[in-house]
């Protein structure tokens, strides 16, 4: 069954509103604009009502998705729009030069005068490089242009394993930025480090990358926390119905885990923070009600987790 | 043999969350009651993502990249500070450089033009001046002076 398009928007009730809404918006656009949607790292279950009302009634639909259920979606929600990205990576070559043609192709197609949407797998704007750039180009051309939140792997990681960034804090780092921007980290704070799996490398690998660097990383990590400290490799579950991946190992076994370029690296806390008493005191003078949370103890010892044998 | 229904029957969920909750609430009957063939029933409830990718990618049906290949299409591009950090080094390094070549260059040239000059200046004008009444006294005030402004042979006085 073909869906119906713009017009048309009668599947679903939840879906009719986000339809009706953004139809409004399109209507007080200028001709040529730009909107960026995520899909989620799952597919179904994970596409908001409102990306599904974009993808719908765009005028182009470029996609790069990372299943074939997204494009199959895709190719129904809006077949005559519907185009793929995927063509713009070729092997070896440099990832910057694929995203300035795609960001070029992307900007040619809403200064034709469309209504452009762009949909990408996870949150648009979270680790996707020519989203961003998209937008802020159209929006120094005057076109306008807007990003809606998707599902990133980073959310799914957070359900996956538990994790609460508000407890602890949480820094997340892309893994090559890390190692060779000296990025520091708090040891007492969560720690996350995308894309071990393409640690170094800066081309399109169809087959998957060298990880010679690999050590070079785990050196850096063992300066910074015990080598028996268990860090926890995660891969979001991309199909419905599947688990997550999520193996746990001491740090210093990092460079003989099974990583691939999907892989992400979560760094529970290694050690309490060190509250400062003299804040403390003043924040209790100043915000009493501050008493009454605290009395939960959580500020003065929040649990650690991920440490030795966890 | 893949099934392209597989992945119409998967879009369908991810498009309708109707159909969705009822998919989740009896997997059984909404799955007995569509147009997959078993292997694809089979792939749905195994929760085995290696046997459902085997079913949704079939290049005999259309040459679609496998999962993984997908997932590393958006990777960040890293921006590495090198180029910053160089510049800014070298030019830490070139103003560095240079200062202190040019103050030595420019102090020794400029002390040792400026001795060569005062003390030719000088003696011809003390000469003239004192010619008269200390006619010998020239060739020792030129000698003196000459001594004293020698930075040439003592080129860290000038540094």
């Amino acid at each position: 069954m073909i869906p119906p398009r713009r017009g048309d928007l009668d599947c679903v009730a939840s879906e009719r509103t986000s339809a009706v809404r953004a139809e409004e918006e399109v209507e007080s656009m200028a001709p040529g604009s730009l909107i960026v949607v995520g899909t989620g790292i799952r597919t179904v279950g994970q596409l908001t009502t409102e990306a599904i009302a974009w993808m719908r009634i765009a005028d182009r639909l470029l996609y790069l998705v990372s299943d074939p259920i997204a494009a199959d979606l895709i190719m129904k929600l809006n077949p005559e729009g519907a185009e793929s990205l995927q063509g713009f990576y070729a092997e070896g070559k440099h990832r910057q030069q694929t995203y300035d043609e795609m960001v070029e192709h992307i900007l040619g197609r809403v200064r034709e005068g469309h209504i452009t949407c762009v949909a990408c797998y996870g949150h648009p704007g979270v680790f996707a490089t020519p989203t961003h750039e998209a937008i802020r180009r159209a929006k120094a051309e005057g076109i306008s242009a807007r990003m809606l939140p998707g599902i990133s792997a980073e959310d799914c990681l957070f359900a996956d394993l538990g994790i609460d960034p508000g407890v602890h804090g949480c820094q997340s780092y892309e893994a090559t930025d890390f190692l060779i921007n000296r990025r520091q980290v708090d040891p007492t704070s969560s720690v996350i480090l995308w894309q071990i799996g393409a640690l170094g490398n800066a081309t399109f690998q169809r087959e998957g990358y060298d990880l010679s660097a690999l050590p070079l990383l785990v050196d850096r990590l063992c300066t910074i926390y015990p080598t028996d400290h268990t860090v926890c490799l995660y891969e979001a579950a991309i199909l419905y119905g599947c688990e997550p991946v999520v193996v746990r190992l001491p740090i210093r076994d990092l460079t003989r885990a099974d990583l691939n370029p999907v892989t992400t690296v979560y760094i529970p806390p290694a050690r309490r923070p060190t509250p400062d008493l003299s804040l403390y005191n003043r924040l209790l003078a100043l915000a009493p009600d501050f008493v009454r949370a605290d009395s939960s103890n959580r500020h003065q010892a929040p649990p650690l987790v991920g440490t030795g044998s966890d | 043999m893949a099934s392209a229904e597989l992945r119409a029957f998967l879009s369908g969920l991810a498009a309708d969350p109707e159909r969705l909750g009822v998919f989740i609430r009896d997997p059984d009957a909404v799955l007995a009651a569509s147009d997959l063939d078993e292997d694809d029933k089979v792939a749905v409830l195994s929760g085995d993502p290696a046997a459902l990718q085997a079913r949704l990618h079939d290049s005999e049906i259309t040459p679609f990249p496998s999962i993984l290949q997908f997932a590393i299409m958006l990777i960040v591009q890293f921006r590495p500070a090198f180029p910053q950090a160089f510049s800014q080094a070298f030019s830490q390094a070139f103003s560095q450089t240079f200062s202190q070549t040019f103050s030595q260059t420019f102090s020794q040239t400029f002390s040792q033009a400026f001795s060569q000059a005062f003390a030719q200046a000088f003696a011809q004008a003390f000469a003239q001046a004192s010619g008269q009444v200390l006619p010998s006294a020239s060739s020792d005030v030129n000698a003196d002076i000459g001594d004293a402004g020698a930075p040439a042979d003592h080129p860290e006085d000038g540094t």
